[in-house]
């Protein structure tokens, strides 16, 4: 293997958790996600530029995940896939006490989704997920707001 | 401000690792087939080879008929080695001499050049060869009597005009000769004055 292949390697590792669950909370669907995630490595791969630190290259792998996925999703022919029936690949591997929070997770909607996980998964501030999504902070505690109120309403007032 | 509840819930969305394992492999795969459609052929392109063939096959045909055919052969010496007749020499000739098609620009080149040259020694047309009279022995020879520095003599220019494709003439000087003005007198009589009609 060479160096190449190794460096890719650790970066593969270091990443496809993360892209992966945000990619499925998109997609819901295993396929879809599989083709996402492959997409944003590939897309990492042809870019020229490289970039300057962990925490710009964990930045962009989130975005362009994202960005991939409301891709996909914009494409008529996999709005029909995304039924509700898919959710249940997940129930199946999973616990159903905390399946709950997972529906909610999933059922919020696609533009309040990125900012819910870089907020409450990894930990952002606003101001920092502003500069990561190109977005003011003002709409980014909008955006919190409203995921907050949905997720409430999803869960009977527990968050 | 992470919530537990929320991380545990996308925590489980995390693929298992064989769906990580498969998904590395199909990515491998998948740079391996953009990569080998990057790699130039190595191959002889079609195009070339026909192009050679073409190639040979009008070098065949080219030989073949240099060889067999005298007037081909002709043909293409004519191509290199350009040849002309005997009328096309004599024009070309005619275009590379000093001449113009106006007989008085020509009579007034050649006085101003027999000054500066000193073509006669002393004797030097008068005020640049402002003073000339024309005759003619017929409508293509003509001789200029022009008036001279020195009193006793005069300068006669032979001038003629010869046939330039697409044009009326080139009018050329001939020949001259110093003359004392009373054989110039005798001379003007043999000949009429010069009209360009």
């Amino acid at each position: 293997m060479s160096f190449l292949e190794k460096e890719f390697e650790t970066l593969y590792n270091q990443y496809i958790d993360m892209i992966y669950r945000l990619c499925f909370s998109f997609l819901k669907n295993r396929e879809d996600t599989e083709d996402a995630v492959q997409t944003v490595f590939v897309k990492y791969l042809k870019k020229k530029k490289r970039l300057v630190n962990e925490n710009h290259e964990k930045a962009w792998f989130i975005v362009t995940a994202s960005n991939v996925c409301k891709d996909m999703l914009r494409q008529s022919w996999r709005k029909h896939d995304r039924s509700m029936e898919r959710y249940d690949e997940i129930a199946v591997r999973k616990d159903a006490a905390d399946h709950e929070m997972e529906m909610a997770v999933m059922s919020l909607p696609d533009k309040y989704k990125t900012v819910v996980y870089l907020y409450y998964y990894e930990g952002y501030q606003t101001k920092e997920i502003a500069e990561i999504l190109h977005k003011p902070a003002s709409t980014i505690r909008n955006y919190l707001t409203e995921a907050r109120r949905h997720l409430k309403k999803i869960l009977g007032g527990t968050l | 401000m992470r919530n537990e509840k929320i991380v545990t819930a996308w925590n489980r969305l995390n693929p298992d690792r064989n769906t990580k394992e498969r998904i590395f492999q199909n990515l491998r795969d998948r740079l391996e087939t953009n990569n080998a459609k990057n790699i130039p052929q190595r191959t002889f392109p079609r195009f070339a080879i026909g192009l050679l063939a073409l190639f040979v096959v009008l070098v065949g045909s080219f030989g073949t008929a240099y060889a067999a055919s005298a007037t081909f052969r002709d043909y293409v010496h004519t191509l290199f080695f350009p040849r002309y007749t005997p009328e096309e020499i004599v024009s070309i000739g005619n275009g590379h001499m000093t001449g113009s098609f106006d007989e008085i620009d020509v009579l007034r080149s050649f006085l101003d050049k027999w000054n500066r040259l000193e073509f006669g020694n002393s004797v030097t047309a008068k005020e640049n060869g402002n003073h000339y009279s024309l005759f003619m022995q017929n409508k293509d020879q003509l001789q200029a009597f022009v008036d001279s520095n020195d009193d006793g003599y005069c300068i006669v220019v032979y001038i003629e005009r010869s046939e330039y494709e697409g044009t009326e003439g080139i009018w050329q000087v001939t020949g001259y000769q110093i003359v004392e003005n009373e054989d110039a007198e005798i001379m003007k009589n043999q000949l009429e004055p010069y009209t360009d009609e």
